[in-house]
């Protein structure tokens, strides 16, 4: 079974194995103090690095090439900062509410909830969204704050488009399986731009029916 | 002697005709040589006219006009409807000037994936709207048929770029007559949703919209999102129903038809990508764009169709045909519009500049020293931007763009190439994240001096940008992100012959707004126009104003 291979053998993104899988599950809501919400959510944000940067690279390179080349890194890390604010308040959200392990009904219900958020209108805005550019200040502190607003605003958008698919990796622990698969579609739907949305909710149940029934243990 | 259509003399339209002969050896719908009849046959190849060169109400246009008529009455989920047709390129239901409480829509998935496919600011430009119109032509032919006129019939082009036709910026007759020839029946060539001068006969375009020099001189037809050339045919991207900058083809003449036959106060039909293909001429315009891709491969030998991957096997676009079944297509099998799936030419593809391509020169200077030169497109380098958003409200602009670093360098210019083998450098001007909500036309000048009269400065006008599509690209919705259109114009040339005639710190860029068209004759819908206009010019905000070099 393809999730039970990814339980026995599955590697946490962030944990580098079980080991980090491990203390992970240790860091549920009522079980720790909130120093440790910290681990939890710095596996939140490699995922959402590892997973999310791959996805904002047009966005990137608009960044860059609307930028004077003299300051084009500034304006590079300025936005990469500015994309990943709502993402880390999400993950601070997460971090504290989710239950951290894994169970087959927790994936199989966020699984659910993502492939519905799939076919929403809002959803589909959001993701068009993504797509967004915007003018920026060629110089000085304005041009810092528009690399930052920039990213915020695109980060903003992924929120929006992948909060759900995102939550799932979590529910699932951050296992590799989940994130690659989950990955996967993330790319098929932002580099196609016109995704199919009911193939996609589709391919998404399909994945929490996998992942659920064939959860260890 | 001009190409005959059909090989021979077209039934007139209200005639019955008589079956095809499958036999008749002019029949273009036959093979015009003997086949093994167990082998599967090719049609004709059509030939597409020249509307200009068709009298007013030529078969060919009488028969369009009643087939529109018919397809008018299908219904809105009627593949082969009107209404339908129109919404393939795109449709907003809240803009949908026939929307009535009894249509019945297509499916919600239906909708996504045979609506609002049009593709824009894109590598996909070009053979995406040659699939669109070789579908429609073969619909419009089915119904041509059905309504008992000959098979063959054959989509005409309007060429508004016709130097020897003074009248070739005008709308051709027949789409302006209120009644067919008949005097009685209701002409559907006609809409009332244009720009005021059209349908009373006068002049909708400037010489400067319609100019193609700067799209036949593209040397490549890739171009890059990113501040350089956006190429011949659009940058590269995935599906892309809008957003990022035109290539050269797609901004001048193709958006600047456009809107002048759309006009701005209220955009008519033309003027919106959700309204165009409403407007019968739209076909007309779109079979000429797509004219101008046949005649830029032909004029160089380096004019080429990109190699990637990407572009000739991806996406696949799809289509209903005169059947009604679902066709897939990708770029690559529609390069060539004289073999399979359309069979068509046009009646004109020869090249109308007499210059050569400026790629032509470069090779030959390359050939000369003994070098291979490949025409790619460079990554560019933004050498100047402005620093304030420009704010447009129907009257000449400036706006200061200071420069970072110099903008002409070591390189040889574009048009010097023979002196120096290699891609010429090119200077662009860009136009970035443009939103409003009506599309004003305006012509962009470079370093006007102080007080002068834009007319009497032709030669500092960098180009036409037409703002078609401009409230669909401003606003946010399931199908835009609403980050506005971009423009980028060659401005090499113009900066090469300014010479040292220029501030080396600061370039001043003065956008003046298109001025009704002044050619039309006396009438009720020409007089009503101006007040309209001075009544209210909504904003239109320019997010930056940037220029870019090849190193």
């Amino acid at each position: 079974m393809v999730a039970s291979g990814a339980g026995s053998t599955g590697t946490m993104v962030a944990g580098g194995g079980h080991a980090g899988h491990a203390g992970h599950a240790a860091h549920g809501p009522g079980d720790a103090g909130p120093l440790a919400v910290w681990p939890t959510l710095a596996h939140w944000q490699l995922m959402v690095v590892a997973m999310m940067f791959p996805l904002i690279l047009q966005s990137v390179r608009t960044t860059a090439f609307r930028s004077f080349a003299a300051r084009r890194h500034r304006a590079i890390g300025l936005f990469l900062l500015g994309h990943l604010l709502p993402w880390t308040l999400l993950g601070a959200v997460v971090a504290v509410v989710i239950p951290s392990r894994p169970t087959p009904l927790g994936v199989a219900t966020a699984f659910a909830v993502a492939a519905v958020w799939q076919l929403t209108p809002t959803k589909r805005r959001a993701l068009v969204a993504c797509h967004r550019s915007q003018a920026l200040a060629p110089r000085g502190w304005s041009a810092d704050r528009d690399c930052a607003l920039f990213g915020a605003r695109i980060g903003t958008s992924c929120v929006m488009s992948c909060w759900a698919l995102m939550l799932a990796c979590t529910v699932a622990g951050h296992v590799l399986p989940v994130l690659l698969a989950c990955g996967l579609l993330g790319a098929a739907e932002r580099f196609s731009w016109r995704p199919r949305t009911r193939w996609l909710s589709g391919a998404t149940a399909a994945l929490g029916v996998v992942f659920a029934v064939g959860w260890p243990g | 002697m001009r190409y005959d259509q059909y090989g021979k003399k077209p039934t007139e339209p209200g005639e019955p005709t008589e079956p095809t002969d499958p036999t008749d050896p002019t029949d273009p719908t036959e093979p015009s040589e003997p086949t093994d009849p167990s082998e599967p046959t090719e049609p004709a190849v059509r030939i597409r006219p020249d509307v200009w060169k068709l009298d007013p109400w030529d078969p060919t246009i009488e028969w369009y006009a009643r087939a529109i008529a018919e397809m008018r009455t299908r219904s809105l989920d009627d593949p082969s409807g009107w209404r339908f047709q129109a919404a393939i390129h795109a449709y907003n239901r809240s803009g949908d000037p026939y929307a009535a409480p009894g249509d019945t829509l297509p499916s919600s998935g239906d909708q996504q994936r045979f609506w609002n496919q049009c593709q824009h600011s894109s590598w996909y430009f070009l053979p995406w709207h040659r699939m669109y119109l070789g579908h429609f032509e073969a619909i419009v032919a089915q119904t041509v048929e059905q309504l008992g006129g000959p098979s063959g019939w054959s989509l005409p082009y309007w060429n508004y770029s016709d130097d020897s036709n003074p009248d070739a910026r005008r709308i051709p007759p027949a789409f302006r007559e209120p009644t067919l020839p008949d005097g009685t029946t209701p002409n559907p060539l006609r809409v009332s949703q244009r720009v005021a001068a059209a349908n009373s006969g006068g002049i909708v375009a400037d010489p400067a919209e319609v100019d193609i020099v700067d799209a036949l001189d593209e040397t490549v037809f890739v171009g890059t999102a990113f501040g350089g050339t956006t190429g011949f045919g659009g940058p590269q991207t995935a599906f892309n129903h809008g957003g990022g900058p035109p290539g050269k083809l797609e901004m001048t003449p193709h958006g600047d038809v456009h809107v002048a036959v759309g006009g701005s106060f209220p955009p008519g039909f033309m003027s919106r990508f959700n309204t165009a293909g409403l407007d019968p001429l739209f076909w007309l315009h779109h079979a000429n764009i797509d004219r101008m891709w046949s005649v830029w491969l032909a004029r160089a030998p380096g004019n080429a169709n990109p190699s990637e991957n990407a572009w000739k096997q991806s996406p696949t676009f799809e289509f209903h045909d005169a059947a009604g079944q679902v066709v897939g297509m990708t770029s690559e099998e529609v390069v060539d519009s004289t073999s399979s799936p359309f069979f068509y030419r046009y009646e004109d593809e020869s090249d109308p500049l007499a210059t050569p391509a400026p790629s032509a020169a470069v090779a030959a200077a390359a050939a000369a020293a003994g070098e291979e030169v490949e025409m790619t497109q460079e990554p560019a380098e933004m050498v100047a931007a402005s620093d304030e958003k420009t704010r447009l409200r129907g009257r000449a602009v400036t706006t200061r763009v200071a420069v970072e670093s110099p903008i002409r360098t070591r390189r040889a210019p574009r048009g010097a190439a023979a002196a120096a083998p290699g891609p010429p450098q090119r200077i662009h001007l860009n136009l970035e994240n443009i939103r409003g909500t009506h599309p004003v036309p305006h012509r962009v000048y470079i370093d006007l001096p102080e007080g002068a009269d834009p007319d009497d400065h032709p030669e500092r006008l960098a180009g036409t940008v037409s703002m078609f599509g401009l409230a669909e690209a401003s606003g946010e919705d399931q199908e835009h992100p609403g980050s506005g259109l971009q423009y980028a114009l060659d401005i090499t040339r113009l900066v090469e012959a300014l010479g040292e005639e220029w501030d080396p710190e600061e370039l001043r860029v003065t956008l003046v707004p298109k001025q009704r068209p002044a050619e039309a004759p006396p009438g009720a819908e020409a007089a009503a126009a101006p007040a309209a206009e001075a009544a209210e010019h909504p904003t239109i905000e320019i997010g930056r104003i940037s220029v870019y070099r090849t190193p």
